[in-house]
This record gives structure tokens, C-alpha cells and sequence, in this order.
């Protein structure tokens, strides 16, 4: 259902620099309200994000207008999003907004003046996940400028409401967003990423100076967001992982809720060698935080949890002898649990590795980067009080992290 | 800016060299060992306590029902906390713990005790533990008070720690019952509940890890009586064999070895924060957060003419929250969020190879088994190797998975879930070229 690439590139160019403009204008009187991003595969039972919602849009019976703009067949997903919220006490009602939904001009309903108001008279919105192309299409006119439906989604923002999305629209929060489907995230550190192709202009509700990626852990997408990152000048990131949600209050505090965590890249000191073949980055640095936690965004500073203020982990207690290394650094999880393993562990050093799979030929040397982490003076690590001890749960905060290329699969010779 | 900073050791790449490419056919055509049950090997060390057999005249099942759960249980994951409640008798049921296992018994049981009270449990403190101060473990193993505590109980719950400080207290040098384990049996048998997570899931079956070391190195070196393995407490019976924290931490490999050694059949391995529950009939039923992988190695052989663990022809599967399996019949039941939706063969989702450098990493298999039942390929393959800086860098192992006739996949119409039975898997050991791979 997307649009050519062709027909997108200008308009999407368009988008950014509307956005742009409006962000700085608007940087005076900042939204009052508050964004809830969530990773995807939101759990029905995860009521603590639920209820988080429910109450940042009001309380008991608030209207919240759920958006299944992004699905494929939305009235089946925005149906069961409103039975959910209704079951945590909102009044939630379906947006019949998408360029998905059959007997519909999706143009028409974007600027709708009944549909505007019923947006603007709920105390937040939701979007649902499916492919984050759709809700721009669905929201943004073809000249770039907003919808009639997205201006009364921005005013109900700007005057305290929440906002929330899912996977798809979590993506959206973003100025600019991976497109879906997504390429792997191998192919993003061999190719690169082109706007209007791998990445597009999302909504921006967070700003225009924080990209925002999900689905994070559990696919290994850290290593996709930071060439998005570095070709559209971010210099921070924030990728939330599935059935959990970062909530961004208006003073910007970011705030960890549900069942995992969030990883923080930090670009700010990052430099690339153009000289070196292949993507290539040193001294970005990495944090994991976990529930509970909070970082602002404004001063970028970090706050563990109430579970961690008093875990913070000592030298003497960075014992762990072995190498830390990762075969697969993309796997689920797999760069937590190798700065997991550093900050325990007396080496300094971590790497991980990647590489694009098995279809090498013998004597063909294949592609593959590696991924050096190292601990520095500002690397700091938590452990909760309250988990139980063999399942540990830690925060780590301000890694580096370094990643090169590699030849992988030089000829072998059996042994 | 340059890297220059950095000690760039000498690393290494993937030269997969497929040990021996005939190793299929060799496999096929060398002699073939049937994976028989074999007796079970007398400890000679004194160190791990003896084989612990069920009790002997065992007139009727136990009435009662087990919860063995993968350790990492959340106080906030309620169907688990409810259903040991439930099981035990509901409100005001009580449930005696065991913190034997932890370094700290008091304290580790108190926290359980707390949130079992939370679900509505009159939970208590079982005062028996190798670690716990000012105490003889031995005399309280036999106290009639202690006995009468676990008597006075409906259901028991093993917390987490190190499963060898269980046996140890509860099984005496002569590798007979303490008092207090027959107090245990006693509850089980006339249908309390007993619960264990982590340590305490891993005592549930005859055979339990003791001395584990890496997976990686189970597989490269093998298991050994006294060593890697030990007897545990059998409450599931003598066929099953146990393990936790299974997909967090890609353990569904070191079952294998211990399976072959032991000459057990079925091996139920669950994961952090969910639990399987087995009642009388032998229904297994999965709740909490994930779920359990399930191997078969009824039809499994290995080759002994190969150099190293291999394994051809077992059967996994992975068993989501709320699908059932029962033990006898070995039939599976998916959760009614699946039951309408089984895989259609001739309409995958994708057509896309699948494969993973890192099989043992977290989740990976169950990435792997999922990519693969919803796919058009027929075989997906993981791979799995060291450190290269640890000894034996050039020792891996290749894991096969494929389809067979028998191969189904659910899938969730409510959450991404899906349940995956019967995959065919073959493991066996490869050569990596050294080095690894290079700087470009």
C-alpha cells in the first residue's frame, strides 16, 4: 500500500523541513503533555504501561482516541486496543483514520472537523502498530504540511494529553523513522541507509533532537540506529524494547516502564574514519536502562531505579576473569548481556561480533563488523536489591562502544 | 579518527569448515548406536549425595501436583503466584518453604514467604538448610518437629540458589530419606503442591546439574556422575529429566548430553518467570511470562564413529504459556488462543534462510524454531563456538533443524506466540578456521 519512493522523496523532504521550522518556533511553549513509547508486543497483562496511560490521559473513564492507522486491517487491531484500554478504565473510542480502511477516503477523514474535535476533546491518542508509513501517509498531506486530524493530535499534546504508539507507532515519534518493512539490520551496517528509502520523516512528538527506534533488544537494532543516526545527525537515540515504554514527561525527564528496558546511544563524541572501507564508528557510548529507571534528556543525567539507588557496582566487585565475548552481538539481548558481563567482569574489554550468515563461499571472504565495548571512567553499573539472586537485573550506564569491519571466512584449510 | 588506541589482537573469522561434508553420510552409514535407557551408574565419590529413587512401594501417582518454575519469578507474575496458592487449597493454605538452596535460607525463604502471603498463602519458614547459621542440618533433617512443620503444610516451595545445598539437607550420606523428605513425599502424594524455582525446579527431576560448567564446554568434554551431574529429589518421575532458566540462557543444549548419559527420553526444560505445572494425570500445563522447550530423544541415535557429542534425530519442540502436553500420551494441547490457528505449510510467511551464529545465545533456538515452522525452507541451521581466546577455539558445533511430516506450528491470534512441535534437530561437532576473521 506505500507510495513509490519516487513520488515520496519530495514530499518527504518537504515534511522534514516543516517540521523542522515548527519545532523551533514552538520550542517556547513545549508540549504540556506526555509521550508513552512503547517497543511493540505491548502484553495485554502489562498493566503497569496500561495504567500508566490511562492515568496520563486523565484517569478513570479518560478519552483516548486509539489510531490503527499503521495496521492492516485496522478495524480488528484499533478494536482490540479500545477493549483493552476500556478494561483499564478509559473511554476509548477508534479513530477511523487509515489508508487501509475499505469504503474510506482516508484524505478526507484527515481533515474531518468532527473527527479534529473528537481528537482534540480526548485526553490522549494511541497508535497502533503495523507500518509506520501508513500513519504519515494517513496524517500528513501530500504538501507536507499537517492534517486537519494531525494539528488537533498536536494540540491535544501541547495542552497536557499523552500520546502513545506501539512498535509502528512508537517509530513515529521521532523526526525521522525507519520505514517498514525494515531492512535487516546487517544490511543497514553494510549499505548504509538513504533517506526516503531505509528512513523517512516520522511525526516528531519527541523533538527533533532524540531518534527513537523499537522492537530494540529483542532484534538487535542497536546497531541499525546509529548509521540512521550518524546520516541524519542525531546525537542521541533511544531504542525501547518489546512490552515496555518509555514515558516523556514535558520537562523531557524519560522514565522506564513495564517489563525490560531501553538502551541510550549517545553519539556526541562519536567520529567516523573515512578513510577506513565500510561503516565505521569510535567512541559512541552506550547505556542500558532498565525498568524503573530515568534519564533526562535535558541534562543527561541517569537515575536508577529505587530497586538499584543503592546497588551501585564497585571494582572490588568486577571479578568475572573470563574474556567477554559475543559470537552474535545482533542476537536477542546479546549487547546487555555483554555489558552485563563487562561491568562484572576485571577486563576492560568486550567484543561481539557480526556477520551476515552462512551463504559464504569457500575462499570468498565474507562481510562482518565487530563491536568493541570498553569500560571508562564514566562507566557505571547497578545491581537491583529486590531480584532474585539468580536471576540478577542490573542498569549500565555509559559504555563506549567502537564498531570496524571485518573479513570473515578467509579460505580454510581443513585441519 | 584512527583506532589506533586499541590492542588489536589478532581475532579471528568464520571458516565454517563443515567437519568432514561427508560427515551425513558417514553418519548414515557408520554403525549406529540406539539410545538405550541404561542403568544407572553407582557414585563413587562421596561428595554428591546417592541416587535418591522414588520411594519404592509406590501403591498409587501422588495426588498432588508440582510447579517447576524456571527461576526469575517476578513477584508481580500472578498466574504463577496464584496457581501454587490455588494448588496448595486457595486462601489461607499453607505452604512451608524451603530456602535451602540459597547461601542465606531465612532470608531467601522470607522473600518467597512474603509474596506467597501477598497471593493469600499462610506461608512459613522451613528451618533447614546446610547455611544455616547455628544449626545442625543433619539433626533438623530429623527433627519430628521439622517433620511436623512440613506435615502441617499442603504445599512446599524449593526457593532458588544452588540445587546441591537441597540434597544435601534433605537426603542422608547413606543416600536414603531424611525424615524430612518423606515429610515432602507425604505432602505430595496426598495432593499438595510442591513448587521450586530455579535450584528448586532442578531437584525435580532423578538426575539434576550439580557442578555444571558452560554449555559449550558440556559439549565439547561431556557430563560425569558426581561432576556436572548429580541425583536430584524425582518428584516428576524417573523419565523426565528437568532443567530452568532455559531460553534466557540457551541451556536446551546441555540437556542432550545428560539425556544420552542417563538414558532419559524426554527432557522439559522452562524458562525465567514461567513455570510448568503437573498434575496427577501427568498433564503438563505451561503458564507465566514464556514457555518451555520439549526434547524427544525416543528416536534419537548417535554416531560413535564420529569424534565428539553428536546427536541425529531428536525432537524439539517449544510449548507456549498456556498449551498443555501430557507425559503418558504424549499428546499436545495448544492454548485456546492457538487452537484455531495452526501454520498452514502451504502458505509461509517468509521464504528467507535462517540461521544464527550463536544457537546458544538468549532465545536463539526459539527465534530459530519460529523463523524457520512459518517458513518456505525446510532446514534452518545454528551455529555455536567459542571465545577465540578460550583453549580449543576451533571446536564448534553445528545444529540442524528440520521439518518433518510431523512438524506444526500455532500461532497466537491474540499476542505475538506461537508454539512449535516437532522439529527434527541433528547436532554435530565442526571445525572454525583460525583466525576467525581480520581487520579489512
Amino acid at each position: 500500500m506505500r507510495m513509490s519512493i519516487k513520488l515520496l522523496k519530495p514530499l518527504l523532504q518537504a515534511v522534514a523541513l516543516l517540521s523542522a521550522a515548527s519545532m523551533s518556533a514552538s520550542a517556547a511553549d513545549a508540549p504540556k503533555g506526555n509521550l508513552v513509547i512503547i517497543g511493540g508486543a505491548l502484553r495485554p497483562d502489562n498493566a503497569e504501561v496500561w495504567q500508566r496511560i490511562v492515568q496520563l490521559a486523565g484517569g478513570p473513564g479518560a478519552r483516548i482516541a486509539v489510531f490503527p492507522s499503521a495496521a492492516a486491517d485496522p478495524p480488528a487491531v484499533g478494536g482490540a486496543i479500545v477493549g483493552t484500554l476500556q478494561r483499564y478504565g478509559a473511554d476509548a473510542f477508534l479513530v477511523p483514520l487509515a489508508v487501509t480502511l475499505p469504503n474510506s477516503d482516508f484524505r478526507k477523514a484527515a481533515e474531518d472537523g468532527q473527527i479534529a474535535a473528537d481528537v482534540r476533546g480526548a485526553g490522549g491518542v494511541y497508535f497502533s502498530g503495523g507500518d509506520q508509513a501508513r500513519i504519515t501517509q494517513a496524517l500528513v498531506r501530500e504538501d507536507g504540511s499537517r492534517s486537519a486530524v494531525l494539528e488537533a493530535v498536536w494540540d491535544l499534546y501541547r495542552q497536557g494529553g499523552v500520546v502513545a504508539g506501539t512498535s509502528a507507532g512508537a517509530a513515529v515519534m521521532s523526526r525521522t523513522m525507519f520505514y517498514a518493512p525494515p531492512p535487516t539490520v546487517f544490511a543497514t551496517l553494510r549499505g548504509g541507509v538513504t533517506e526516503g528509502r531505509e528512513v523517512a520523516p516520522g511525526l516528531g512528538f519527541i523533538g527533533d533532537d532524540v531518534f527513537v527506534d523499537q522492537h530494540f533488544l529483542v532484534r538487535g537494532r542497536f546497531a541499525r540506529m546509529i548509521p540512521a543516526m550518524l546520516k541524519t545527525g542525531f546525537k542521541i537515540g533511544l531504542g525501547i524494547d518489546e512490552n515496555t515504554a518509555m514515558v516523556v514527561d514535558s520537562r523531557r525527564k524519560v522514565e522506564i516502564i513495564g517489563h525490560k528496558g531501553a538502551l541510550l546511544v549517545d553519539l556526541s563524541r562519536a567520529t567516523t574514519d573515512a578513510s577506513r572501507p565500510g561503516f565505521n564508528v569510535a567512541n559512541a557510548v552506550i547505556s542500558y536502562l532498565d525498568r524503573g529507571d530515568r534519564y533526562d534528556l535535558g541534562t543527561h543525567v541517569f537515575t536508577p531505579s529505587a530497586a538499584k539507588a543503592g546497588g551501585r557496582l564497585t571494582a572490588s566487585q568486577a571479578l568475572l576473569p573470563q574474556p567477554v565475548f559475543s559470537p552474535d552481538i545482533l542476537g536477542r539481548n546479546a549487547v546487555v548481556e555483554l555489558m552485563e558481563n563487562l561491568i562484572k567482569n576485571r577486563r576492560t574489554e568486550a567484543i561481539g561480533i557480526a556477520t551476515s550468515g552462512p551463504q559464504s563461499q569457500a575462499g570468498v571472504p565474507e562481510l562482518g563488523f565487530q563491536f568493541t565495548l570498553s569500560k571508562t571512567r564514566d562507566s557505571v553499573g547497578y545491581a537491583a536489591s529486590t531480584a532474585p539472586a539468580e536471576a540478577p537485573s542490573y542498569s549500565i550506564f555509559n559504555m563506549r562502544l567502537d564498531i570496524r569491519q571485518l573479513d570473515i571466512g578467509q579460505p580454510a584449510a581443513p585441519k | 579518527m584512527k583506532l589506533t588506541g586499541f590492542t588489536l589482537r589478532r581475532l579471528c573469522m568464520i571458516g565454517l569448515l563443515v567437519f568432514a561434508g561427508a560427515g551425513l553420510q558417514a553418519a548414515q552409514a557408520a554403525a549406529t548406536t540406539p539410545v538405550a535407557k541404561t542403568p544407572q551408574v553407582t557414585v563413587k565419590a562421596s561428595k554428591p549425595a546417592k541416587a535418591v529413587p522414588p520411594p519404592k512401594p509406590v501403591l498409587a501417582p501422588p495426588a498432588g501436583n508440582l510447579v517447576v518454575i524456571g527461576g526469575g519469578l517476578r513477584a508481580e507474575n500472578a498466574e504463577v503466584w496464584q496457581r501454587i496458592v490455588q494448588l496448595a487449597g486457595g486462601k489461607g493454605a499453607r505452604i512451608g518453604v524451603f530456602g535451602s538452596a540459597s547461601i542465606n535460607p531465612e532470608k531467601s525463604a522470607q522473600n518467597t514467604v512474603n509474596k506467597l502471603n501477598q497471593y493469600g498463602a499462610q506461608a512459613f519458614f522451613i528451618p533447614l538448610g546446610v547455611t544455616l547459621p547455628n544449626s545442625d542440618y543433619r539433626k533438623a533433617a530429623e527433627d519430628p518437629e521439622v517433620v511436623a512443620l512440613i506435615h502441617s503444610a499442603t504445599g512446599i516451595y524449593f526457593t532458588g540458589g544452588d540445587q546441591a545445598r537441597i540434597t544435601k539437607a534433605l537426603v542422608r550420606p547413606d543416600g536414603h530419606h531424611t525424615a524430612a523428605l518423606d515429610a515432602v513425599w507425604d505432602v505430595y502424594r496426598d495432593g499438595g503442591v510442591v513448587a521450586g524455582s530455579s535450584a528448586g525446579a532442578a531437584i525435580m527431576s532423578t538426575t539434576m546439574f550439580y557442578d555444571a560448567r558452560a554449555t559449550l564446554d558440556m559439549l565439547k568434554n561431556g557430563v560425569n556422575d558426581g561432576h556436572e551431574i548429580a541425583p536430584g529429589l524425582g518428584f516428576i518421575g524417573d523419565d523426565v529429566f528437568v532443567d530452568q532458566h532455559l531460553l534466557v540462557r540457551g541451556r536446551f543444549a546441555r540437556m542432550i548430553p545428560v539425556m544420552l548419559k542417563k538414558g532419559y527420553q524426554i527432557g522439559l526444560g522452562i524458562d525465567e518467570n514461567s513455570a510448568m505445572v503437573v498434575n496427577a494425570k501427568r498433564d503438563v500445563e505451561i503458564i507465566g511470562y514464556s514457555g518451555a522447550l520439549l526434547l524427544d530423544l525416543s528416536a534419537a541415535i548417535t554416531d560413535r564413529g564420529i569424534k565428539g557429542f553428536n546427536i541425529s534425530n531428536a525432537t524439539i519442540s517449544y510449548l507456549d504459556r498456556g498449551d498443555k502436553f501430557n507425559l503418558v500420551t504424549r499428546e499436545f494441547t495448544p492454548s485456546p488462543d492457538k487452537a484455531d490457528n495452526k501454520l498452514d505449510p502451504n502458505q509461509p510467511d517468509t521464504r528467507e534462510p535462517v540461521y544464527t551464529n550463536d544457537i546458544l545465545g538468549n532465545n536463539a533456538v526459539l527465534d530459530l524454531m519460529v523463523n524457520l515452522i512459518d517458513n518456505a525452507q525446510q532446514e534452518a541451521i545454528g551455529i555455536a563456538f567459542g571465545n577465540p581466546r578460550d583453549g580449543s577455539p576451533d571446536t564448534g558445533y553445528e545444529f540442524r533443524f528440520s521439518k518433518t511430516i510431523n512438524s506444526v506450528g500455532y500461532s497466537s491470534t491474540e499476542v505475538e506466540a506461537y508454539s512449535v512441535l516437532k522439529l527434527r534437530l541433528d547436532i554435530r561437532p565442526i571445525v572454525l578456521q583460525q583466525p576467525m576473521y581480520r581487520y579489512r
